[in-house]
C-alpha cells in the first residue's frame, strides 16, 4: 500500500472518528490544489489565499458527515471535488461581495473564433497571465465552464446572470483568450 | 509519431484540471491561527468590554459597601481582642487565664508566663480530652469552660512570637497536642464567632433597613407616539416609598410631541362646492409641533418585587407651539378658447379644488398650562448592583379637560426607560 492511500485512510479513519487532527492532514494535502483553483479567480494572492482558507474552514465544519460508501479511489475524487466545489463557490462569493469586480465588462471587437493550435507546451504562469487579462466577469464565466465544467445555466444561477450572456462572455472569453496567445508566441 | 496539437482552449482546461501549486510551509500554522481569531472574532472586543465592565462594577460595590467595610472592622477587632464575651459565661477561677490575649501577653509577659505555666500541666490532658470529644462530636456549638482554656492557652503559644521560645510552653513540643488543640481553638472560635455575628445580624439588618432612603430619584427617556409620529421626551424622576406596596411618584420632564388633527368634512359643507362658491377654505387638518414641560403625580402600586404599576395625572405646561393648518381651497375660474374651425371664442366656468398646507401664526396652547393627561403604566424594575434600578416601562397618556377639546389628538404612548438611585 502506499502513502497515498494510507493517507486516505487516516482522512477516512479521522473523519469517522471526527478526529480534528486530521484537519491539517487535509488542508497540507489539498491546499495546493485549492490554491490552483482560486488564483484562477483571483490575480491577488492574498485574495486568493484567504478564499482557500473559508474554503478550508467551511469544509472543515462539515466534513466529518462526508459519506464514504464507495471505494478508496472513489473518496480521493469525491473528496477532491467536493472541496473544489467549496472553493469555487466561496471565490463567486468573494467576487460577489466586491460587486464592483463583475459590473464593468471591457468590450472589445469580435474578430471570429477560429481555433488557435498550441504552438508550445503550454506553462500555468504563462496561461495565468492570459487569464488575468480578461474582463474579471469572461473569466469567470470561462473557468466555470470550461475548467470547472458547469453548464451556462448553472453559470447563470451562480452569477446571476441570463443565460444568454453566459455565453456571449464564454465566447468573448475564448476569442480574447485566442488573441492574447497569439500575441506572446509572436513577441517571443 | 508527433501528436496532433491541441486546440489553445482545450489545452488550457486539460492544463487546470489537475492543476496544483506546492504546499508552502508555514500556511497550515497561519490558519490555525487566523482561524482561532475568525472564530472568536469579537472575543477580545467583548473580553475588553466585560473588564471594563467588572472594574466599573467593582469600583461601584467597593465604593457602596464602604461604610459597610468600615463596620466589619470594628466587628473583626472585637472579636480578635476578645474572647471578652465568653468571660462572662466562665466561673471566677477562669476568669485568670480567659484574658489571656496577645495585647496581654505583650504588655505583661512575666505575668502572663506565670499564669500559662500554672494552668497549662492540667492544660495536656484537658487538650487531650476535649480533641477526643471534638472528634466525636465536631459539631458542638457551645464552648464549655475547658475548651475555652485550651484555646485560649494555645493561641498565644503558637501565633505569639514571644512565645514561641519559651520554655515554659510545652504544647508546642507535643505536635499532635498542639494541632489537635489549635484545630479545637479554630473550630470552636470561629463557631463562636459564627454564633457572635448572628446574634448581631438581627441589630445590623434592622439598622440597615432604617438606614434604607424612602426617597428614590431617577433620569428618564420616554420616546412615544400619537397618532402619526414619533416623539421624545426625557428628565428627572422622584418616588417616595409611602409603604412597602404603594409609592408617590413626581418628575418634570419636557416632552416634544407632534400631534394633528384631521377635520371631518361634513356632507352639508361638501356640497355647498359648487359654482356658487366663488372663493371658499375648508380646513382638512392641524398638525402641531408642541414642546412642553410636564409634571407627572401618580400612585405607584408594586405587583411583586419586578413588577409595578402606575395611575396618575399630569400637569401640562405648553413651551412653544408651531401649527400648520391644510385646507382645500375651492375657487371659480374662466376659461375661454377658439374654436379652430370658425375662430370664434368661446369660455366657460369651472371649479377648482386645491390642498394648500399653510403655517398659522396661530398658536392657542402656548404659554397656557393644563392639569393636561391622564397616565397609566406598568413597568418592570430591574436591579443593578443593588443601588440603582432600571425600569422599563409602557405608557399611555390620555388627554383631559380643556387639552382633550383642542383640535389635536394629543394621546400619546411609549416606552419609558428609567435609571434610579
Amino acid at each position: 500500500m502506499d502513502n497515498k492511500s494510507t493517507m486516505f485512510q487516516e482522512i477516512i479513519a479521522g473523519l469517522r472518528a471526527r478526529d480534528e487532527r486530521i484537519q491539517e492532514r487535509i488542508y497540507v494535502h489539498y491546499w495546493g490544489y485549492l490554491m490552483g483553483i482560486s488564483t484562477r479567480y483571483f490575480k491577488d494572492r492574498n485574495l486568493a489565499k484567504e478564499v482557500v482558507n473559508d474554503s478550508f474552514i467551511k469544509a472543515f465544519k462539515t466534513m466529518y458527515d462526508f459519506k464514504q460508501d464507495g471505494t478508496l479511489e472513489d473518496f480521493q475524487k469525491t473528496f477532491k471535488s467536493w472541496l473544489a466545489k467549496i472553493t469555487v463557490r466561496t471565490s463567486l462569493d468573494k467576487i460577489r461581495s466586491n460587486k464592483s469586480i463583475l459590473t464593468y465588462v471591457e468590450e472589445y471587437e469580435e474578430t471570429g473564433s477560429r481555433q488557435v493550435e498550441i504552438e508550445e507546451k503550454l506553462f500555468v504562469e504563462d496561461i495565468l497571465k492570459l487569464l488575468y487579462d480578461l474582463p474579471d466577469l469572461h473569466r469567470t464565466v470561462f473557468n466555470l465552464y470550461e475548467i470547472e465544467g458547469y453548464s451556462h445555466d448553472e453559470i447563470a444561477v451562480l452569477l446571476t446572470i441570463p443565460v444568454s450572456s453566459s455565453r456571449t462572455y464564454l465566447t468573448r472569453a475564448k476569442q480574447k483568450l485566442r488573441e492574447l496567445y497569439k500575441k506572446s508566441i509572436e513577441s517571443n | 509519431m508527433e501528436q496532433p496539437k491541441k486546440e489553445l482552449i482545450e489545452g488550457i482546461a486539460d492544463l487546470f484540471e489537475d492543476y496544483q501549486e506546492a504546499y508552502v510551509p508555514g500556511e497550515w500554522e497561519a490558519f490555525s491561527k487566523g482561524r482561532e481569531k475568525k472564530k472568536y472574532p469579537f472575543f477580545r472586543t467583548w473580553i475588553s468590554i466585560a473588564a471594563v465592565l467588572c472594574l466599573i462594577s467593582s469600583v461601584v460595590f467597593y465604593r457602596l459597601n464602604q461604610p459597610l467595610q468600615l463596620k466589619n472592622k470594628s466587628q473583626i477587632t472585637l472579636k480578635k481582642s476578645g474572647v471578652t464575651p465568653f468571660k462572662q459565661l466562665l466561673p471566677a477561677k477562669d476568669e485568670l487565664i480567659l484574658p489571656i490575649t496577645d495585647k496581654l501577653v505583650q504588655s505583661a509577659p512575666g505575668n502572663k508566663l506565670n499564669v500559662e505555666k500554672h494552668s497549662l500541666g492540667t492544660n495536656h490532658k484537658k487538650a487531650h480530652y476535649r480533641a477526643d470529644i471534638a472528634d466525636s462530636t465536631p459539631f458542638q456549638l457551645l464552648p464549655d469552660n475547658d475548651q475555652l482554656i485550651a484555646a485560649a492557652l494555645a493561641k498565644p503559644s503558637i501565633e505569639g512570637n514571644q512565645l514561641v521560645n519559651d520554655k515554659s510552653i510545652s504544647i508546642k513540643q507535643d505536635n499532635s497536642l498542639a494541632d489537635s488543640a489549635v484545630n479545637l481553638k479554630k473550630e470552636k472560635i470561629s463557631t463562636l464567632d459564627f454564633l457572635l455575628a448572628e446574634s448581631k445580624n438581627p441589630v445590623k439588618i434592622k439598622e440597615k433597613k432604617d438606614k434604607v432612603s424612602k426617597w428614590d430619584f431617577g433620569l428618564e427617556v420616554a420616546p412615544s407616539m400619537t397618532r402619526q409620529n414619533m416623539n421624545i421626551g426625557g428628565g428627572l424622576t422622584t418616588a417616595y416609598r409611602l409603604s412597602s406596596k404603594f409609592s408617590l411618584s413626581s418628575g418634570i420632564s419636557v416632552l416634544q410631541l407632534e400631534a394633528g388633527q384631521d377635520i371631518p368634512i361634513s356632507s352639508a359643507q361638501a356640497s355647498t362646492v359648487s359654482f356658487n362658491a366663488i372663493s371658499e377654505k375648508e380646513l382638512l387638518s392641524v398638525d402641531a409641533n408642541i414642546k412642553a414641560i410636564d409634571i407627572p403625580i401618580a400612585i405607584v402600586y408594586k405587583l411583586n418585587k419586578h413588577l409595578y404599576t402606575s395611575a396618575g395625572v399630569s400637569y401640562f405646561n405648553v413651551i412653544s407651539e408651531k401649527r400648520n393648518n391644510t385646507y382645500t381651497q375651492t375657487s371659480e375660474v374662466f376659461k375661454t378658447f377658439a374654436n379652430p374651425v370658425t375662430g370664434e371664442l368661446s369660455g366657460s366656468r369651472a371649479v377648482i379644488s386645491e390642498v394648500v398646507a399653510e403655517t398659522t401664526p396661530e398658536t392657542p396652547l402656548r404659554g397656557n398650562s393644563y392639569l393636561g393627561f391622564f397616565n397609566f403604566s406598568v413597568g418592570r424594575r430591574q436591579s443593578l448592583f443593588n443601588k440603582y434600578n432600571i425600569l422599563i416601562e409602557p405608557f399611555i397618556k390620555v388627554p383631559i379637560g380643556r387639552l382633550s377639546s383642542q383640535e389635536l389628538k394629543l394621546m400619546n404612548s411609549g416606552l419609558k426607560f428609567q435609571i434610579s438611585f
